[in-house]
């Protein structure tokens, strides 16, 4: 038990990636899209990444649910490369959540599908069991299990986001991966859905990383940050240390351009 | 008064009847204002701008009692007549970019074909080649660097960021009187925000146009508006100058909009919870009698079950019987 202490969750070391661009007949070219990336995760903790569009922030999250393959460097979980693992237990670890429920979640399915599918693939669980385990979840996440039975597009989009977060959390990941459309829903539901996040870390003590541009709302949540620019590392450390006393100039220049004239803030 | 609307009533035709989807909307936009419509999703913000433009089939029914454009009385044209006059003055930014994009022409054909030749304002001699020069510049004003790559390239190649920055770039390139925006600069990051929202201040001062700014967040963009109206289930539920309904919000729809941004609420500490309203958003077809928000309202009484008349405040007014912050308003009286 001492020696597992010691061990991070999610460890990345020196990760990198290139794409050969090729374009007529002899025009060759490498293109870095992430180079020399390091950091480590506990359990419990908010990893927030961020940096302007291109800057390789989706290509990290991809790499770490594992439909990319790093060409350097390796992921490591409890100390075990990710590429060891077998496909059953690795799905056990992360998880994505796709806030952009309306294009992530297939309408000609009931809900009841949905939830069973990755259990049937990835666990030997019976039907009973599946049964049980999908009501707990749907009981976790504040929806009844008469719901199960319908299609979703007779939910509503409250109810959808509940329904993204219940095929998220089926496996119990311990590492939960959110894109950054979290900031294209409107005020009331993101902040419904920062909620249930950190609902879900406060019980079950999932490790965050998640994609956000908006400073307001990385202050909130955020343990560690992460700036990328054009797939380098630029800054990582304390988020609470950075944004107030920024050094690099990426850093600075991300937060002058979110403190601009057009915000107001009221006088309370 | 460039656009004055009154009773706009929107019905959508379902199998059995028509569904009252918005009822008893005004909407007036003085010249040089910035006027913003702001609600939370399925409130109807799209359905309005579809039924103030014309576009629509036969599946909404759309009647109001006064509709003027710039000394213009379309209120008893056809749908068609209608569109023709508004479509030479006003420009639109759709929300999802890259589905208003056609997807089989390059950038730079779609480009030079919205730019009809009243856009030429120069010398008769500049004529040669102006629509590229006019593309090109309005292209790095957005702030895209490379535009030989971009104008030849198709829709599906750019990111979903830059189709919309394109769109932008369209709308902007035509000089529109009016320009409708809905929600242009969601999921931007900030340094292309203050892109987009200096432009859209210079548009509005130097060329002197007009906006409707239509989002659901009054976080990035608060104080390029001039008018806020606060809308929910077809309705409106507040309105008035920017400085009022942020600071004294009335209506406890608008004060859990504000509440909902973390940066706007002092009282919060690092991984505190937000503080939403209870509930979903109700369906058109279930809208509950009276004040819309009732099942869902904090303050919620008997009362409520009637609908609220409106009260009308210094620059505004407000539908509810319980408001908010009225020691606050009347103290600065």
């Amino acid at each position: 038990m001492n020696q597992n202490k010691h061990i991070p969750l999610l460890q990345v070391k020196n990760l990198g990636l290139t794409i050969k661009n090729r374009k007529y007949l002899f025009f060759r070219k490498k293109v870095e899209i992430l180079k020399d990336i390091n950091f480590t995760l506990e359990k419990g903790q908010t990893l927030v990444l961020t940096g302007d569009a291109g800057s390789g922030k989706s290509s990290l999250l991809h790499i770490l649910n594992n439909p990319d393959i790093p060409h350097t460097g390796e992921v490591l979980v409890y100390g075990k490369p990710l590429k060891d693992y077998e496909r059953r237990d690795r799905v056990g670890f992360i998880r994505l959540l796709s806030s952009d429920y309306n294009n992530a979640i297939n309408p000609h399915k009931r809900v009841n599908f949905i939830l069973e599918q990755p259990l049937k693939i990835n666990t030997d669980y019976s039907t009973v069991q599946r049964d049980y385990r999908i009501d707990r979840i749907l009981e976790y996440v504040g929806l009844s299990s008469s719901i199960k039975y319908s299609h979703p597009g007779f939910l509503t989009s409250n109810q959808m986001l509940r329904l993204a977060f219940a095929r998220a959390l089926v496996m119990e990941p311990e590492i939960l991966l959110v894109d950054s459309n979290i900031e294209k829903l409107d005020a009331q539901l993101r902040s419904h859905c920062l909620n249930m996040l950190l609902d879900c870390q406060e019980e079950k003590e999932t490790a965050l990383v998640i994609c956000l541009n908006d400073i307001g709302l990385i202050k909130h949540i955020a343990d560690n940050i992460l700036v990328l620019s054009q797939g380098r590392q630029e800054d990582y450390g304390n988020a609470k240390f950075i944004i107030s006393k920024p050094e690099k100039e990426i850093t600075k220049r991300l937060i002058q351009d979110y403190n601009n004239e057009y915000r107001i803030r009221p006088e309370r | 008064m460039l656009l004055d609307i009154r009773n706009l009533s929107i019905q959508l035709r379902s199998e059995t009847s028509y569904i009252q989807v918005c009822k008893n909307f005004d909407l007036m936009i003085n010249d040089g204002e910035i006027c913003s419509l702001v609600g939370s999703s399925g409130s109807g913000k799209s359905l309005i701008i579809n039924a103030i433009m014309g576009m629509y089939g036969h599946d909404m029914k759309v009647t109001m009692d006064y509709f003027k454009f710039r000394d213009m009385d379309l209120t008893n044209l056809s749908v068609a007549e209608r569109r023709k006059i508004l479509s030479s003055e006003v420009a639109i930014i759709f929300q999802e970019a890259r589905a208003s994009l056609d997807p089989e022409l390059p950038i730079g054909v779609q480009m030079r074909a919205s730019l009809g030749s009243h856009c030429f304002d120069d010398k008769w001699y500049r004529w040669p080649f102006w629509r590229f020069r006019a593309v090109n510049n309005i292209l790095h004003k957005v702030g895209i660097k490379n535009t030989k790559q971009i104008l030849r390239a198709l829709p599906y190649q750019l990111s979903e960021v830059l189709c919309q920055k394109i769109i932008i770039a369209m709308a902007l390139s035509r000089k529109p009187k009016l320009l409708i925006a809905d929600s242009p600069i969601s999921g931007m990051t900030s340094t292309s925000q203050v892109q987009i929202l200096k432009l859209f201040h210079s548009y509005v001062e130097n060329s002197k146009g007009t906006m409707l700014y239509v989002t659901n967040d009054l976080g990035p963009a608060s104080n390029l508006m001039d008018t806020i109206k606060m809308l929910y289930c077809g309705q409106i539920v507040e309105s008035g100058p920017k400085e009022q309904v942020i600071n004294c919000p009335h209506h406890p729809f608008t004060q859990s909009m504000i509440n909902a941004i973390p940066e706007f609420n002092r009282q919060v500490k690092l991984k505190m919870k937000l503080d939403v309203l209870k509930g979903d958003p109700p369906e058109f077809t279930q809208t509950p009698i009276g004040c819309p928000l009732g099942p869902r309202c904090p303050h919620a009484d008997r009362e409520c079950n009637t609908m609220p008349p409106i009260v009308k405040t210094k620059n505004g007014f407000f539908r509810c019987y319980y408001p908010l912050n009225m020691e606050k308003d009347n103290e600065s009286k």
